[in-house]
């Protein structure tokens, strides 16, 4: 798991994490929540009551706008006077807070719809199964927030059925909410989308770079996702990786003759998994090296994320990686 | 008699290997047993149907190379093996093991054919190595027993089949197929003693012409010889008969082919004295109680036969053979005639007149009703002097005058003959088929099969008489020409005899009829008598049938003739005659009814000065009929009573 170039890797395990704040971040704990907002602020919230420093940055002295309040918004923010005046309550905005746009791509095919073969939940109870986009889905919708609460603007798109997909109406200031909206709809289908489709979506459309956090199991037929990477690197964003394995793919943890089917190209494999383990496990290791080193090769971050592990070291790794944004 | 004492000591005694077989009261279902291959191919080829488990990629799996030959070993050897443990109960279970705990008190009777020691004095090298199996096969501790006593086979070949030259029994094979049958008596009493001892396995070493094992059940049996009267059977048991020396299948089959002997085994259970089946379900040839777990489809249903009520007074049956008459056939036709005499369940006795004729024809010492003639040659008593048709056929010819009866001729069987029917008796002339020969017939001849079965033959040919031709086979003989001796004349008639005695069995062979045994009767009324004498159509009777299996029905019509002349038990003999499916439809008509003149009552007992003899039958059907009809008196009284009306003036 220590590898060199892992931003997980050198953030240094938070000594007075509270144990509740852990717990939240346990994705069966969030798998429970289902509301993705509630899940975004709950892992946030548990994992920034864990930080030294507030990670929140400033708020801009350049006033923007005003919108009407919506529920989550931080009541600090509240203009007073305007209640005062009008009755009503809106929410103040600055310029330059939105400078920053972090997109967020999350692999929506069905092989992200791999399932652990554990099913207890932490109260012992059986829990329905965990698959990888939902761990993904959690993931996205806590960075998002997190994002969003640090003042960046959000967007959210999905790949899947040969495309990607915008989530959310982009409205302006509402990124997030419609976002997580249609992220808590969305369900794994389809196939990673062909270079063109990818790029129609991920060019820039405006100035300024992007963050450019992918969230994906990285299973690709072909190498439609490096040139997906690729063509985003040549865009100058900025590249986080998330790959979402499973526990039972890290450990191999199958039992007994098996025939494993692909979930995308639905081809078959039979063997006995004892037999199977040590060569499959060579092989699979073998196929993480090399994204990783794909990946941090060409400057993008990469971050692995175990499908039954807590969420904090994702967001450590991201927070790492959002400090070397300029603003 | 002892075998010989150098092989005796060959015996292993305690030596030989008792083979445990267990016993299995269904046996059967031991194939059930195959069953526990199901759950082994289940557990094998079950592997093949592999959960399914889906996965992102399968681009890094990498599957085992072994896993086709791991496929087929059981992943879970202990429920497999509780599988196959509990379905090999369930067949054991069905089988039903017997208790092993009874093996030790299984009893083994080793009998041995005298002819084998006979061929063992003479240093047959085949009857040494039959010998030494035989013993070989014996459980410790048990000696072989032979079954005649005091009956050396040197002495057999005082007996040797007519026109045989004597020979040692040693030197040459055919004389041991002339060797007489084992003995029944003792043979009978091992039986017997088996019956007592489940378990009792018997052994018999025996020469493949004539080895039986026991008569039917009921059938009394006994031994004239030594006098010893041999208690009847309490059950059923085995009838095995190898009645023909050549090789026969079924013999093939049952018994175990040791060179040119066989060796068979047998064991009792109980229910019976059974052999060693080895193919058949049912050995062919062998005849079991109905009933019990070996007896064939057509068994004999001896114990449904209703019993006749006893006789106080038992029949007396004479038996006389003729001098020479071969031994085996002596001891057929004794069988046969007990036989018929135990199924149909009358008390009756023995007496042996003798080759010299202890009855003798002016007074027999005692009273016979039947007489059985067997052997004697051709009989003349049929032939009317000067030809068939110079007379009646109803006359019968009185013994030659012109000269003594020579002893075993025909006239001496004739005159002994004659003075039982004119005492008021019945004789009974069997030929042997050897001394008839084939003649058309005129009118087709049905036979009822034996023993239930129901099929009939017609057969256009039947055996005569050489002293009754037809008249295309009369012997031509020039007018004036004196009349032939009635022995030259049985000789001239029977030369291709035997001939016509192979084609019968070849036709038999060829399913010309199952089994259709029966008696062609033909009475000639002498005085107040008659005689009989029985013709043998049994051409279609199959080779492995022999005349003790067909002389049972004419020894049966006899005495059902006996008894419906007498007017005793008419209804329950002829029951009887029936169930055991005797083959009488072609009993001439006049054989139906009584002769004309011949006493239907009681008859004077010979040497008893004219005393009739009171039956205590007549008095109970005398009482009988009266209570019949007192009750018959009481009970139209009775309806006429309740048929009246109610308040109604009784007339």
């Amino acid at each position: 798991m220590a590898r060199a170039g892992d931003a997980a890797s050198a953030a240094p395990e938070p000594a007075s994490a509270p144990r509740a704040g852990r717990r939240l971040l346990d994705p069966r704990t969030l798998q429970e929540i289902g509301d993705l907002r509630l899940v975004a602020r709950a892992v946030v919230e548990g994992f920034l009551a864990g930080q030294h420093r507030d990670p929140r940055p400033s708020e801009g002295s350049e006033f923007t706008q005003y919108r009407g309040y919506e529920p989550g918004d931080d009541l600090r923010r509240l203009d007073w006077r305007v209640y005062a005046r009008a009755d009503r309550f809106v929410v103040r905005e600055s310029q330059g807070e939105r400078d920053v746009t972090v997109r967020f791509l999350l692999d929506a095919t069905r092989s992200m719809a791999h399932e652990e073969t554990e099913r207890t939940a932490p109260g012992g109870r059986e829990a329905p199964p965990l698959r990888k986009f939902d761990v993904a889905r959690f993931l996205v919708a806590s960075l998002a927030y997190l994002v969003d609460r640090q003042g960046d603007r959000v967007a959210l798109a999905a790949a899947r059925d040969g495309g990607v997909e915008a989530l959310g109406t982009g409205r302006a200031g509402r990124e997030l909410l419609d976002g997580l909206e249609a992220l808590e709809r969305l369900e794994p289908s389809g196939d990673w989308p062909p270079l063109e489709a990818a790029l129609a979506r991920l060019a820039p459309r405006r100035r300024g770079r992007e963050l450019v956090v992918v969230v994906s199991d990285l299973h690709e037929r072909g190498e439609e996702i490096r040139r997906a990477l690729a063509a985003l690197l040549a865009f100058r964003h900025e590249v986080l990786v998330f790959r979402v394995v499973a526990r039972n793919e890290v450990e191999f943890a199958f039992q007994g003759d098996l025939v494993f089917e692909d979930l995308e190209s639905g081809r078959r494999v039979a063997g006995n998994a004892e037999r199977m383990r040590r060569p499959s496990l060579a092989a699979r290791e073998a196929d993480e090296e090399a994204w990783r080193r794909f990946v941090l090769e060409r400057g993008a971050g990469w971050e692995r994320v175990v499908c039954d592990e807590p969420l904090d070291m994702a967001l450590r790794g991201f927070l790492l990686r959002r400090g070397r944004l300029p603003r | 008699m002892t075998p010989p004492v150098s092989l005796l000591a060959e015996a292993p005694i305690g030596a030989g290997s008792i083979v445990a077989v267990w016993p299995w009261a269904a046996p059967g279902w031991l194939w059930a047993l195959g069953a526990i291959l199901l759950p082994i191919l289940l557990h094998l080829f079950s592997r093949g149907r592999s959960r399914r488990v889906l996965v992102g990629t399968v681009s890094w799996l990498r599957p085992a190379r072994a896993l086709r030959g791991r496929r087929l070993r059981p992943s879970d050897p202990g429920l497999l093996a509780l599988r196959v443990a509990a379905l090999a109960g369930v067949a054991v279970a069905l089988a039903q093991p017997g208790c092993p705990a009874r093996a030790p008190e299984a009893r083994v009777v080793s009998l041995v054919d005298p002819a084998v020691a006979g061929l063992l004095d003479a240093g047959d090298a085949a009857a040494r190595r039959a010998w030494r199996e035989f013993v070989a096969g014996a459980p410790a501790g048990e000696h072989p027993r032979w079954l005649i006593d005091g009956f050396r086979p040197a002495d057999l070949g005082a007996e040797p089949a007519p026109g045989a030259a004597r020979r040692s029994l040693g030197a040459a094979a055919d004389d041991a197929a002339r060797l007489p049958e084992p003995h029944l008596g003792s043979l009978l009493l091992e039986a017997d003693r088996a019956e007592e001892h489940p378990g009792t396995r018997l052994r018999v070493l025996a020469v493949p012409r004539a080895a039986w094992i026991a008569p039917r059940a009921t059938a009394a049996w006994a031994v004239g010889d030594e006098g010893i009267e041999l208690p009847v059977l309490r059950h059923a048991v085995a009838w095995f008969r190898l009645a023909d020396p050549r090789p026969n299948r079924w013999i093939e089959r049952a018994t175990r082919q040791a060179g040119r002997w066989r060796i068979l085994e047998g064991w009792s259970d109980g229910a019976g004295l059974r052999f060693a089946r080895r193919e058949e379900p049912v050995l062919e040839g062998t005849a079991v109680r109905a009933g019990a777990p070996l007896a064939p489809p057509d068994a004999w249903p001896l114990d449904d036969a209703p019993a006749a009520p006893p006789q106080e007074t038992p029949l007396a049956i004479a038996w006389a053979p003729a001098p020479g008459t071969p031994l085996a056939m002596r001891r057929a036709a004794e069988a046969a005639i007990a036989a018929a005499a135990g199924a149909l369940d009358l008390a009756w006795t023995w007496s042996d007149p003798g080759p010299a004729g202890g009855v003798t024809a002016a007074a027999p010492e005692t009273p016979i009703d039947v007489l059985v003639l067997a052997g004697w040659g051709a009989p003349p008593a049929m032939t009317p002097p000067g030809g068939p048709s110079a007379e009646s056929p109803d006359r019968v010819a009185a013994p030659s005058a012109r000269r003594a009866p020579s002893p075993g001729s025909s006239e001496e069987a004739l005159r002994l003959a004659d003075t039982v029917a004119r005492a008021g008796g019945v004789a009974l002339w069997i030929e042997s088929p050897g001394e008839a020969r084939w003649v058309p017939c005129d009118r087709p001849i049905r036979w009822r099969g034996v023993g239930g079965n129901p099929t009939e033959v017609r057969s256009t040919r039947c055996l005569a008489a050489p002293v009754e031709p037809p008249p295309e086979h009369a012997p031509s003989r020039p007018a004036g020409a004196p009349d032939a001796h009635p022995d030259e004349a049985a000789r001239r008639g029977g030369r291709d005899a035997l001939a016509r005695w192979a084609f019968a069995r070849e036709a038999a062979a060829a399913g010309a009829g199952a089994v259709a045994s029966g008696a062609l009767l033909e009475r000639r009324a002498v005085g107040e008598g008659s005689i009989w004498r029985a013709r043998w159509p049994f051409a279609v009777a199959p080779p492995d049938r022999s005349w003790a299996e067909v002389w049972p029905a004419t020894a049966a019509a006899l005495i059902d003739e006996v008894a419906r002349r007498r007017g005793r038990l008419v209804d329950s003999v002829r029951a009887s005659s029936d169930r055991r499916a005797l083959a009488l439809d072609q009993i001439p008509a006049e054989a139906a009814g009584p002769p004309d003149g011949a006493p239907t009552g009681t008859r004077p007992a010979a040497g008893s000065g004219g005393v009739p003899r009171e039956r205590a039958s007549d008095r109970r059907l005398e009482a009988a009929a009266w209570a019949l009809a007192v009750a018959c008196l009481l009970g139209e009284r009775w309806r006429a009573r309740r048929d009246a009306p109610a308040g109604g003036v009784a007339r």
